[in-house]
């Protein structure tokens, strides 16, 4: 009997601690004043919502692997992992830039967290979708 | 194929137990992470503060009475702090034996500014004629062209480059030269030439919502440089002497400034890395000895295959060796990715300057550390290593029955 | 390889000598003599049984001759060199070149496939075992489509094979099996027996078998018999007229 693909849960926590991130490292709480007189939050907070969703889904998708059996469907979701990993990191780069000022906090805390953490989301993804072949005995994490 | 080697089997044998395997090498990898991340930080610092006070340029400072620990804090961390006092202090200690030099400074509250990419930063007008703060440097950026009064120097930190105009309580200035970065709190300070930065005060009341009340005739701070034969502490002392409601410290001061506000910090993590040293020394030992008489059948059958004692000795041996080995390489890699972000975070929520050292320093660091890591492995492992290469063949393969 | 032979032939240099050899335990308080003075002579190509109840000193034995232990008294030879005499190295070198072990219980390496353990013994060799050959001896075997799977994917049958296959990997002269077939069935044990007796008679293999089983000694060309450390030889041709 397969078991619980452990890239699959690796996954799947850290699509938790990716939604985690914004809480745990703020970003900016500031308000900006428009010339109308109207509030709005910082650039960085939607950068936040953002990456609060793709945690979500990569959370489901870590699930999804752990729990599905068919090595080829937990292949293709590893990808899909892989590549939702790569955007975690690029959303606050270029996506949906961070604040210009390298000293707020979206910048010092928010942004390398996530770049990190996409970066192992895209580790997992990829080194998931090549499972080895290893004796039965010696299967990781039973 | 791949021919079968020992340390091949080694590691084949790491992945019999991968749960043991992940704990130890995690116990491993978090030792070596934390010690060479304290080590960086700690090297950082001194880096840092070895740029920044050569920055400074200047022996001794002085600042107003009971404001010494905010004007530290300043020049560290960039905290911006604004205080006054009399600039007749200045010609009182020009006077005195030893002041090679002396260019007062004037600092002017930051803006606070609810826009998102410009933060807080710390405006200081120094004189262009007597500093030795920045003026060596101007020298050799700015082509010989004099300095305007408008005319500003930023550090490193400040969000504006050469040529940009920027307006500082109504008043226009032209960025003409970005400082190099030093870690230290210089890196968010403005530099703002004397002349323009008294009609810039002057002007407040008329352009800016909110009036700066600085007198023309307060300095915030006094830099001195001390004659080459004259000793700092002496000069100190005697300048101590002659004032009443000032302060002077020296930049060595800066260091024990910074040294206190780390001992917390550093302390905690080498007493954790030390307990976690030893825990994982005391479960290495332990768990391959667990292993070796697990295996003692397994290595009877090998040494009954021609295995001598020293295969024997070398298989558990570089079992341990690669678990440590894999764990600090893991751990080192950890704390270099964390560190690389997070620098910044840690500056902050310290208080310190941090300047990534030079990379011989940290490529040292962490090739003196792997070899820690082995080296816990080997010591670790030797007894059990040692007890099955002893062990006679017929002995090991009856008991492991 | 040497030609088969029964007898004893004084001018040919044994493969085993034993004199009067002894190896005695201390039990607690009780000494126990697994081996007495026993004496023996296994010249090239003979097929030895050396049957006797369990504990009656047959492994014992069987380690003493391998020097896998060293005896309490008495002199061990094995290819005309004394077992005393021997430091670690040159010992081990010996096991490595020229004695095959196939021990009681398939004694694998787990994480090791089929074909890898067959290779194992390449490692304390001074040549690596070519996988060619190693796949060659599996086939011989019967393992022929086993080559990849691990100890844990192969019947307990399928397991004594491939240590045989482990044990012949370095083209060993003198091949020594502790309870080959303990836990087989009894189709599975006439499988493992008829391989032995071909490697004797057809590549002229020196055997010494261990069993607890005296109908096994019918597959050998001379039988002892083991009980309570005393080694006795049965007459050769009583074993004859039962083969």
């Amino acid at each position: 009997m397969k078991r619980i693909s452990a890239s699959g849960m690796v996954t799947a926590v850290l699509g938790l601690l990716i939604v985690l991130t914004p809480v745990v490292l703020p970003v900016c709480e500031g308000l900006l004043e428009l010339a109308s007189g109207k509030q709005i939050p910082m650039r960085c907070h939607w950068t936040a919502r953002a990456e609060m969703l793709f945690g979500v889904i990569i959370m489901a998708l870590g699930l999804m692997i752990a729990f599905l059996k068919s090595p080829g469907e937990r292949r293709r979701l590893h990808h899909q992992a892989a590549i939702l990993g790569a955007v975690t990191i690029l959303t606050p780069l270029f996506i949906i830039p961070t604040c210009d000022n390298p000293d707020m906090a979206c910048n010092v805390g928010t942004r390398p967290a996530l770049i990190i953490l996409g970066g192992l989301v895209l580790l997992a993804g990829l080194l998931g979708s090549r499972a080895p072949k290893t004796p039965p005995a010696a299967e990781a994490f039973a | 194929m791949k021919d079968i080697t020992l340390p091949a089997l080694a590691l084949q044998n790491l992945r019999r137990k991968p749960y043991r395997t992940v704990v130890i090498g995690l116990c491993v990898a978090v030792a070596t992470g934390s010690l060479f991340a304290a080590t960086i930080v700690l090297r950082g610092v001194q880096h840092s503060l070895d740029v920044g006070r050569a920055r400074l340029g200047a022996d001794l400072v002085i600042v107003p009475a009971g404001y010494e620990i905010s004007a530290q804090e300043a020049f560290i961390t960039g905290q911006p702090s604004t205080f006054y006092m009399p600039a007749d202090v200045k010609t009182d200690i020009a006077a005195l034996p030893g002041v090679q030099q002396t260019s007062a400074q004037v600092f002017v509250e930051t803006l606070s500014n609810a826009s998102c990419c410009i933060g807080e930063f710390f405006l200081v007008g120094f004189e262009p004629d007597t500093d030795f703060t920045i003026s060596p440097w101007l020298a050799t950026h700015l082509d010989g062209k004099g300095l305007g009064p408008y005319d500003i120097i930023v550090g490193d930190r400040i969000l504006l480059r050469e040529g940009e105009t920027v307006i500082f309580y109504g008043t226009a200035f032209k960025v003409v030269g970005v400082l190099e970065r030093t870690g230290m709190g210089i890196d968010r300070t403005v530099y703002v030439p004397m002349e323009g930065m008294r009609r810039m005060i002057a002007d407040s009341a008329e352009l800016a919502e909110v009036t700066l009340a600085v007198a023309p005739d307060e300095i915030s701070s006094l830099l001195i440089s001390v004659a080459p034969a004259a000793d700092v502490l002496d000069v100190a002392e005697m300048i101590e002497a002659s004032l009443d409601n000032a302060r002077v410290f020296t930049a060595s001061q800066l260091n024990q400034a910074v040294a206190s506000q780390l001992q917390g910090v550093l302390g905690v993590t080498f007493g954790v890395t030390a307990a976690l040293w030893l825990m994982s020394l005391l479960t290495i030992g332990l768990v391959f000895s667990l292993i070796v008489n697990e295996r003692q059948r397994e290595l009877g059958i090998l040494r009954a295959m021609g295995a001598r004692r020293q295969a024997v000795f070398r298989l558990v041996m570089g079992e341990a060796g690669l678990l440590t080995g894999l764990g600090g390489l893991g751990g080192l890699a950890a704390a270099g990715v964390l560190l690389a972000g997070f620098s910044r975070l840690i500056q902050l929520r310290l208080h310190i300057p941090y300047l990534l050292p030079n990379w011989i320093e940290i490529i040292g660091a962490s090739l003196l550390l792997l070899l820690l890591s082995l080296l816990t492995g080997a010591l670790a492992s030797l007894p059990p290593a040692l007890a099955s290469s002893k062990m006679e063949p017929y002995a090991a393969i009856r008991k492991g029955e | 390889m040497m030609s088969r032979n029964n007898g004893h032939k004084p001018d040919i240099t044994p493969v085993i000598s034993l004199e009067r050899v002894s190896k005695l335990y201390r039990q607690g308080h009780e000494i126990v003599h697994a081996v007495n003075e026993a004496d023996l002579q296994v010249f090239p190509g003979d097929f030895v049984s050396i049957t006797g109840r369990s504990g009656s000193g047959k492994t014992t034995l069987l380690s003493l001759i391998g020097g896998l232990t060293t005896p309490t008294a008495g002199r061990v030879g094995i290819f005309g060199q004394a077992l005393e005499s021997l430091e670690d190295v040159p010992l081990s070198t010996l096991r490595a070149s020229r004695i095959g072990f196939v021990f009681q219980f398939a004694s694998l390496i787990p994480t090791l496939t089929a074909l890898d353990n067959v290779r194992l013994p390449g490692l304390f060799n001074s040549a690596q075992v070519d996988p060619k050959d190693a796949a060659d001896l599996l086939g011989w075997v019967g393992l022929a489509g086993k080559t990849n799977s691990f100890p844990s994917e192969l019947s307990g049958g399928q397991q004594t094979r491939t240590a045989l296959a482990r044990a012949l990997a370095n083209r060993p002269d003198l091949l020594l099996a502790d309870e080959p077939t303990g836990n087989l069935d009894v189709e599975t044990e006439h499988e493992i027996l008829t391989l032995l007796r071909d490697l004797n008679r057809q590549r002229g293999m020196t055997i010494v078998l261990v069993t607890h089983n005296p109908e096994l000694a019918r597959h050998g060309t001379r039988h002892l018999i083991m009980d309570n450390g005393n080694l006795t030889e049965v007459h050769s041709e009583k074993v004859l007229s039962l083969g």
